[in-house]
């Protein structure tokens, strides 16, 4: 079958595409014949060896979020599963023809979603129902400001906050993101290369500051989040593409009164046990939520995407094509 | 009358209880925006301490530094072009230090009338533990029934409305208090478990006692050396706030990744910083409502006299305080 592998940990250079054998399940595995993967950002990470948790060995398959057709069971699983619809998110190796997967892991796909909605709609959507409905307790009328607001998480988090009855004001770093990204309903976009934008989120609020930040950029900027945060506004981090953040100083969180938050969305959805999913999903397929799929791309561009993902060039949602419509 | 002289208590220059002493100068007048407080309790409060401890730069305080930030009494005079039908009437001053004296300076935007329906002693000391409590549970954390809260300080005013706010709102409640002596008081105000801080290790007793999940809520008005605890004993999903810092040093800063490996909350909170945005922090009814019926009981433990202040500091100092202790300055009036 045709893969990618990573000998090493580097560059986009190292992803090779690579003709190897088809690999068999194991004992609790699956094997899937892959329609799509989407680029995630920790694909990304992880080639580059900047992930701790869950970090992949070496020679590795990326692919860490996928959809595709369960066509082998290994030793002791449910026969029930076989030729099933199927998503799996974390266990890398969807950047190929076939992957294999834990069975205990596997998600059905509902019938209404299709291949390409199917590849992404498990990560980027629940994180941003979570980021307001969980994490960030979104009432109607606060001010929600979203950092990356033309990502495939900002543009999510984006819609699902302006459905809670929010005002949303998204950052963004060109004038091409801004106008991007307003087909999801920012009441503000704001490029903060060109102003001080946690001066233009105070403007926009008459001093009164956000409610609800969400930030998955940090990075030493990120000492502005806590300028533009209102007293018992909360500051969400969820990831860290522009490095870690300066250490949070209790003091100035007790001098204004403000709370910061790390997300693991596997937490909440641990809370939550599947309940948003009927609203998360019907809204999905109605079209109420868009998961904005710009790209699709076959397995021999994947190098190329990650270099155009690490430089801020992509938008949306990017998908590998690796069997397509299956 | 304001002809006369008043006992004061002043520090002229920042340190340790020492520099505290009682002594008579002129009745103060009240400038424009002003009103003179004739003072009968005042409350003693942690921001006494740090005020006299030259803690507080960012409130530019004037010296020499009298301490009392809550206090009650009677309005004596109004200042140029004031409201003069304020004269007469029972009021509190809410954050606005001063109070340790016989007559105060109140700001009339830090004034208000004392509810109907409640002593000079409850009026003087209920506002501060019960708006902070109050807001920390219902607003900041917005607990849940069913929801495991662990409150330092258990035996300190905030931390004994902390139990009742967040028993009232259905969460089960494990009290840090250090030793026998605040156990003991902490006990009938409705905390599930208190745990000595002093003989267990807290963060595993909380495991314990949660089934090795956690704190759905921890509130920290230590910091200090203790705080590391906090990140252990935190369920995912946690909400950790930190109000104030009586241990007499500061919590370490935490670094984002913490809080992201375990998806937590740390939060900050302080009254004061939401009067100054938000409309009405200190007016809520049905707080008010709450302490009048005595659903919430407000933990006086002792009441003292001016002359005690310099003692009382150094008590709180030791940690030897529970409860609120009220300072009688012209008494029931």
């Amino acid at each position: 079958m045709r893969a990618i592998r990573a000998d090493t940990p580097g560059g986009p250079e190292v992803l090779q595409l690579v003709d190897i054998p088809v690999p068999e399940p194991g004992p609790g595995q699956v094997r899937i014949r892959v329609a799509y993967a989407a680029l995630n950002p920790l694909d990304t990470h992880s080639r580059a060896a900047r992930v701790k948790w869950n970090a992949p060995e070496f020679p590795y398959t990326p692919g860490y979020e996928y959809a595709g057709r369960v066509d082998a069971l290994g030793e002791g699983v449910d026969e029930a599963w076989m030729a099933k619809r199927v998503s799996a998110v974390g266990e890398w190796g969807g950047n190929a023809e076939y992957a294999l997967y834990t069975a205990a892991r596997l998600r059905e796909v509902p019938d209404d979603i299709n291949w390409q909605l199917a590849a992404c709609f498990a990560t980027c959507a629940p994180t941003a129902w979570h980021l307001v409905h969980s994490a960030g307790r979104v009432r109607p009328g606060q001010t929600v400001v979203i950092h990356s607001a033309a990502g495939a998480v900002g543009a999510l988090t984006t819609q699902i906050a302006k459905s809670a009855g929010s005002t949303v004001y998204g950052l963004v770093s060109s004038e091409p993101r801004a106008e991007y990204a307003a087909q999801f309903g920012a009441d503000a976009l704001i490029n903060y290369r060109e102003v001080n934008w946690a001066d233009e989120v105070l403007r926009l609020t008459e001093g009164g500051g956000a409610d609800l930040i969400v930030d998955g950029v940090q990075g030493p900027d990120a000492a502005r989040n806590y300028e533009a945060v209102a007293p018992l506004g909360n500051v969400i981090y969820l990831g860290q593409m522009g490095g870690p953040a300066p250490e949070v100083n209790i003091t100035a969180i007790v001098t204004k009164s403000f709370s910061v938050t790390g997300f693991i969305q596997y937490y909440h959805q641990a809370v939550t046990k599947g309940t948003e999913e009927p609203e998360l999903f019907g809204n999905l397929v109605n079209g109420t939520w868009r998961i904005p799929i710009e790209i699709v791309a076959p397995l021999e561009d994947l190098a190329d995407l990650h270099a155009k993902f690490e430089s801020r060039e992509l938008f949306g949602r990017t998908l590998i094509e690796a069997c397509g419509e299956i | 009358m304001p002809n006369d002289d008043m006992r004061v208590v002043r520090a002229e220059a920042p340190g340790g209880p020492e520099v505290l002493t009682l002594s008579r100068i002129a009745v103060p007048e009240p400038g424009p925006g002003e009103v003179l407080l004739r003072v009968a309790f005042c409350s003693f409060n942690p921001m006494d301490v740090f005020g006299r401890r030259g803690a507080l730069p960012w409130l530019d305080l004037p010296w020499p530094f009298t301490p009392g930030l809550e206090h009650s009494g009677i309005v004596e005079a109004v200042g140029p072009g004031g409201d003069s039908s304020l004269v007469g009437s029972r009021a509190i001053a809410r954050n606005s230090f001063g109070g340790n004296a016989d007559y105060s300076i109140v700001p009339v935007d830090r004034l208000a009338p004392i509810p109907d329906g409640l002593d000079w002693k409850t009026a003087t000391v209920f506002g501060g533990m019960t708006f902070s409590a109050f807001h920390i549970i219902r607003t900041a954390a917005r607990v849940e029934p069913g929801e495991w809260c662990v409150f330092h300080s258990a035996a300190g005013p905030v931390g004994i409305m902390l139990t009742q706010v967040a028993k009232d709102a259905g969460a089960n409640v494990i009290g840090l208090v250090g030793g026998p002596n605040k156990t003991a008081f902490a006990k009938p105000f409705g905390a599930d478990h208190l745990v000595d801080y002093r003989a267990d290790d807290w963060a595993q007793e909380v495991l314990r006692l949660t089934a090795d999940r956690g704190a759905d809520l921890i509130v920290d008005g230590n910091q200090g050396d203790g705080a590391a605890k906090n990140y252990e004993a935190i369920a995912a999903n946690g909400r950790i706030i930190y109000i104030g810092a009586t241990a007499g040093a500061l919590a370490a800063d935490v670094p984002v990744g913490l809080l992201i490996g375990k998806s937590i909350f740390v939060g900050g909170f302080n009254l004061p910083a939401l009067d100054a945005v938000y409309e009405g922090v200190r007016d809520n009814a049905e707080a008010i409502e709450k302490v009048r019926s005595g659903v919430w009981k407000v933990p006086v433990s002792e009441t003292v006299e001016l002359e005690d202040v310099p003692e009382t500091h150094a008590r709180f100092e030791r940690r030897d305080l529970m409860g609120r202790v009220v300072i009688r300055v012209g008494g029931e009036m």
